[in-house]
């Protein structure tokens, strides 16, 4: 029926995928997106190949509501276009379709494909040719990044082909890179922090191999385009798993090598290594209760509190320092940590700056509330929320009361362990 | 008795580092003394010395059974220890941390300090 996934003599025998018809399987049609199923519906008429794969399968045999529904086909991304008007070719190297419906919805359709995204084939001349190469379901399987991912469920019969072994190491609870761990670390060592994300989303546990692949690669991190970690990076810190994903990337130091200027703070030669450690941790796990309450958090409130320990190892104490003088050396130094860290990635401007005002204006808040007031110039600042959001994560990090004055400057729901039916007395500020 | 130190004055010579380590270990490196410089990275001329402070309530070495007096006259410490410290005072380097004995009553990061940064105080 297929191309064999292998030339003619090399392999004797072409791969056989594991398939597990409806009723040894628990997707249902109803779970899957309407639109999703009228796109695999017209493929499937039109006598292609119509699958839905990747996270949407693994999410609806997990029993979650998936994010968002993808299809693979055999039908090229033209003849996708042609068969739905709603549709847009996008991506110059990786071209894929785009079908759009009502409400904002895409639905992304794909060709099936031998080679991944992000490996790069070259020619002699050292130019990199277009990745656009059309293949097999089962090789599409393969250059797929880790086995619970590879899985593909069929329109036409509704039962689930799996190539790659990823049914299995679903029921074991396990994360496995799909062929040698060595090698697809190689290609593209995103698929680490890929790997990492996986393992804390869903809770499972790392294969020993792949666990043992990263420690060897970790450092292979650096060599990739700073906008495709930066991509991964931003995608990590907001899915809502940041405090088991970074505790994850700090044992296998993962994260060492992404950000080597962190090893001021939680290397080996740090005194504080396990405290820095734990606080880090600590913050990320009440900032996860908060997205999980409110879907998001902002980015900058993120990339703030991704800096603290850092910008908390390099700046030394200055006691002697006055008011004023004691503010410029702050600036200077989160601005320092601030270019340091997050330029070489080039993170959004706009995040980066309300980052840094968020992380100058802590310690005037911290003065501010001592005198028992929030003046009028900080809280009509645009990134004032942010800036209490900070603040109170920090606050409760350190295990450190906010006083009722800040919390009546906000929205009384802003943090979920703030007290929840606060006594609102006369709302009264100090002027200065 | 502790020694007492004055940031501003502090020129960032880092004899008193080198003294340390060769008074204790017969070694000049400034690592492995109890004493160490901080400078910050903005490349400005401000230094501040740190070292253990020598604390009446010890919370280095909360959970454990040890003479206090015999403890301050040590110079080797464990890491452990280091990590309790609420001021990061202590050097360390792998599992050992340098913990300033005060010389055994005679300092010798004082004999050195031109600038009269470190002081004796009682």
């Amino acid at each position: 029926m297929y191309q064999s996934l292998y030339p003619k003599g090399d392999q004797p025998n072409p791969l056989t995928p594991l398939i597990i018809p409806r009723s040894e399987h628990p997707i249902s049609r109803k779970r899957i997106d309407e639109e999703a199923l009228k796109v695999l519906y017209r493929l499937h008429r039109h006598g292609f190949l119509a699958y839905l794969v990747g996270g949407s399968v693994r999410d609806l045999l997990l029993g979650k509501v998936p994010r968002d529904f993808d299809v693979a086909t055999n039908a090229h991304p033209h003849e996708i276009n042609t068969l739905f008007r709603n549709s847009r070719i996008i991506g110059r190297r990786f071209r894929l379709v785009h079908v759009f419906f009502k409400g904002g919805k895409i639905v992304e359709v794909s060709t099936f494909r031998s080679r991944s995204e992000f490996e790069e084939v070259q020619t002699e001349d050292g130019n990199i040719i277009r990745t656009d190469s059309f293949g097999t379901p089962a090789e599409d399987a393969l250059r797929r990044d880790i086995t619970i991912n590879g899985l593909f469920y069929s329109i036409s019969d509704f039962s689930l082909i799996d190539y790659v072994g990823g049914m299995a190491d679903l029921k074991r609870g396990v994360i496995r890179t799909i062929g040698d761990p060595d090698e697809r670390f190689q290609q593209d060592p995103v698929r680490m922090i890929r790997v990492i994300r996986h393992a804390s989303r869903t809770g499972f546990s790392i294969d020993d191999p792949t666990y043992r692949a990263i420690l060897r690669h970790r450092d292979e991190i650096q060599q990739c385009p700073p906008s495709r970690i930066r991509d991964e990076f931003l995608r990590d810190l907001k899915e809502g798993v940041v405090q088991p994903s970074f505790g994850l990337m700090l044992e296998t130091g993962l994260l060492l090598s992404l950000f080597p200027d962190f090893q001021r703070a939680f290397g080996d030669r740090s005194p504080q290594k396990e405290r820095n450690r734990q606080f880090f941790l600590s913050l990320f796990g009440l900032a996860d209760q908060l997205m999980n309450r409110d879907g998001s958090v902002a980015e900058p409130v993120l990339l703030a509190l991704f800096l603290t320990p850092f910008i908390q190892a390099i700046t030394p104490d200055h006691p002697f320092l006055g008011e004023k003088e004691r503010y410029l050396y702050r600036m200077q130094t989160n601005r320092l940590a601030l270019h340091q860290i997050l330029v070489p990635f080039s993170f959004p401007r706009g995040s980066k700056e309300v980052a840094f005002q968020i992380l100058l204006t802590q310690p005037s808040l911290e003065r501010a509330l001592q005198r028992g007031g929030i003046p009028k110039r900080l809280r009509i600042k645009k990134y004032f929320r942010e800036a209490v959001v900070l603040y109170g994560i920090l606050a409760e990090a350190k295990r450190e009361k906010v006083p009722p004055v800040l919390r009546n400057a906000v929205p009384w729901d802003l943090l979920p362990w703030w007290p929840k039916h606060p006594k609102r007395g006369h709302r009264r500020f100090n002027r200065y | 008795m502790r020694l007492k130190v004055d940031p501003p004055k502090c020129s960032g010579c880092h004899l008193c580092e080198i003294v340390c380590s060769l008074f204790h270990i017969n070694l000049i490196n400034i690592e492995k003394s109890a004493i160490r410089i901080k400078k910050d990275d903005l490349d400005t001329s401000m230094n501040t010395p740190v070292l253990c402070r020598q604390c009446n309530e010890m919370k280095c070495l909360d959970g454990e059974e040890a003479i206090k007096d015999k403890e301050k006259n040590r110079y080797l410490w464990n890491r452990v220890r280091a990590e309790r410290c609420p001021f990061e005072a202590l050097s360390v380097v792998g599992d050992i941390a340098y913990h300033c004995d005060l010389c055994g009553g005679d300092p010798q990061c004082i004999k050195v300090c031109t600038p009269r940064a470190i002081s004796l105080t009682r």
